[in-house]
């Protein structure tokens, strides 16, 4: 018998890329090479030292896409993506697998955002730095894609926090409404309901929705609640 | 709700509608009906079904936002902080619970070699099988450092209630021992290798030694109870083996489990609150035989 053998098989690190919806694909460690996500928790609850780590590097970057985009500070999202790890490092071994461990893991990650954000009660936005502040764009405006990318930031910053995340999770993650109802805790029709206004308002901050009869006002009323539901 | 051809239109209500948030509701019957007779709903809706198409592509257009190194490094190190806070509170904890000296490997209960227990000469780890039909501790026996190890074990649980310990009735059919072994991580595998190996020359049946299994650990050694902890662990086979020992110098209990691998077999250290209060594992590993 050899002295020492191995303890786990190995393990391959997937980095995947965040933010499109492509990224999802596989995000529960579905790869013959790879040790699944569910199984990585439990080692992880088990005592392993290495797991949780692992696992935190598997899901990082879509995690902090999520936090970065909800809260729209770089600091604040840091904050929140640290406070939400070390809560599911401490709360492994509470998972009981009703739902996948990339879902868990993003429902702490929005949960400790929008804890942040009714607590402070800031509505954050992020740096625009080659932009002016507070001017929408202009439609028919001809936008690089990169100051294109930063106006969509910046209208997604003015948005009511709960349409903002199901805008962020939903059409920028990747999840279905029903999974983004169960990590929002929520019903699917109030996520359906919270990505149709956000997107409708979102038409309107960059330009692309304007009442083409001139009788209406379309202009999206500046509150903090959510939709309908 | 009732159409009101004099409102302007809503444009939140236009984008549930147009979402399919309000099919089969009145008011998405109210909505229809504003959109097929007011010429400003109708406007507006469909200049929101055309403008949704471009704001979909809006954000299909973000690029990706890779975690920066620095918050990831920061990330990493307050997993590593917190990682060794646990660990040293976990030792912290245990520490006070069994102050015993490490056993001397390779010696045995002058009592239990007479009843048939066999000496590991390649494991070195003495192991006392304990048999179902058996009971009530040979304590008077303790002459070696084996004997004098279950002694000191005892005092060492003081505030234990004494008739814990003699009573115990380790579960014979998983294969109950108490070897006295204190498992370490770092020599988990050669360890458990000497543990199986030697469960596997030992007869049944050959020697009561329930008095040397920790009193911390006497509830684990009832058959009902220790069916818990393998429900709790999500074990559905018969364990290869049971060592009612100790883990990093405390009270515990290692399991050894068969995967669909003869090759490999799953290992769990639990502590004394196994299947009362989850499954109180210290350390769940495979290893290869």
């Amino acid at each position: 018998m050899p002295p020492d053998v191995p303890q786990h098989g190995p393990r391959r690190t997937a980095e995947r890329s965040a933010g499109g919806p492509a990224a999802v694909a596989g995000a529960s460690g579905g790869t013959s090479r790879e040790t699944p996500d569910r199984e990585l928790l439990a080692a992880h609850a088990a005592g392993d030292p290495d797991a949780f780590a692992e696992l935190v590097r598997r899901h990082r970057d879509r995690l902090w896409a999520v936090a970065l985009r909800t809260l729209g500070d770089r600091e604040e999202a840091a904050d929140a993506l640290q406070d939400a790890m070390l809560s599911a490092y401490r709360a492994a071994a509470g998972f009981r697998g009703d739902s996948a461990v990339t879902t868990w893991l993003h429902r702490i990650v929005v949960n400790a955002c929008l804890d942040r954000m009714r607590r402070r009660q800031v509505r954050a936005t992020v740096p625009l730095p080659e932009a002016g502040p507070g001017e929408p764009a202009q439609p028919g405006d001809p936008i690089a894609d990169r100051d294109t990318a930063l106006v969509v930031h910046r209208a997604l910053a003015e948005l009511p926090v709960e349409q903002r995340a199901a805008l962020i999770l939903v059409e920028l993650e990747g999840h279905s409404v029903a999974e983004t109802a169960v990590l929002l805790g929520v019903a699917e029709g109030t996520v359906k309901s919270r990505c149709a206004r956000g997107r409708a308002r979102l038409a309107v901050l960059l330009g692309h929705l304007r009442n083409p009869e001139g009788e209406a006002d379309v202009q999206p009323e500046r509150t903090t609640g959510e939709g309908a539901l | 709700m009732t159409a009101d051809h004099g409102n302007a239109p809503d444009l939140d209500l236009l984008a549930d509608y147009a979402a399919g948030v309000l099919d089969g509701t009145a008011e998405g019957a109210a909505v229809a009906e504003r959109v097929a007779g007011d010429p400003a709903w109708a406007a507006l809706y469909a200049a929101l079904v055309r403008a949704d198409d471009a704001v979909r592509a809006d954000l299909a257009g973000l690029p990706p936002e890779p975690i920066p190194s620095d918050v990831a490094a920061r990330l990493d190190g307050a997993l590593a902080a917190e990682r060794s806070r646990v660990e040293t509170e976990t030792l912290a904890d245990a520490a006070p619970v069994v102050p015993l000296r490490r056993r001397r490997p390779g010696r045995m209960v002058g009592g239990a070699v007479a009843a048939g227990v066999a000496v590991l000469a390649a494991g070195a780890i003495g192991l006392q099988v304990f048999s179902s039909n058996q009971s009530g501790g040979n304590e008077t026996s303790a002459a070696s450092d084996a004997g004098t190890a279950s002694r000191e074990l005892s005092e060492s649980t003081r505030g234990v209630p004494p008739k814990a310990a003699p009573g115990a009735q380790p579960d014979a059919a998983a294969g109950g021992v108490a070897s006295g072994t204190d498992y370490r991580r770092e020599t988990l595998a050669t360890q458990i290798n000497s543990l199986v190996a030697a469960k596997a020359r030992l007869a049944p049946n050959s020697a009561d030694q329930a008095a040397a299994v920790p009193p911390a650990l006497s509830r684990l050694a009832q058959p009902a109870a220790l069916r818990e902890c393998l429900t709790a662990l999500g074990a559905t086979g018969q364990p290869r083996t049971v060592d009612y020992a100790r883990y990093d110098g405390a009270p515990a209990v290692v399991i050894v489990l068969p995967t669909a691998s003869t090759e490999t077999v799953d290992v769990a250290v639990v502590g004394p609150a196994c299947g009362v209060s989850g499954s109180d594992t210290r350390l769940r590993t495979t290893l290869r035989l």
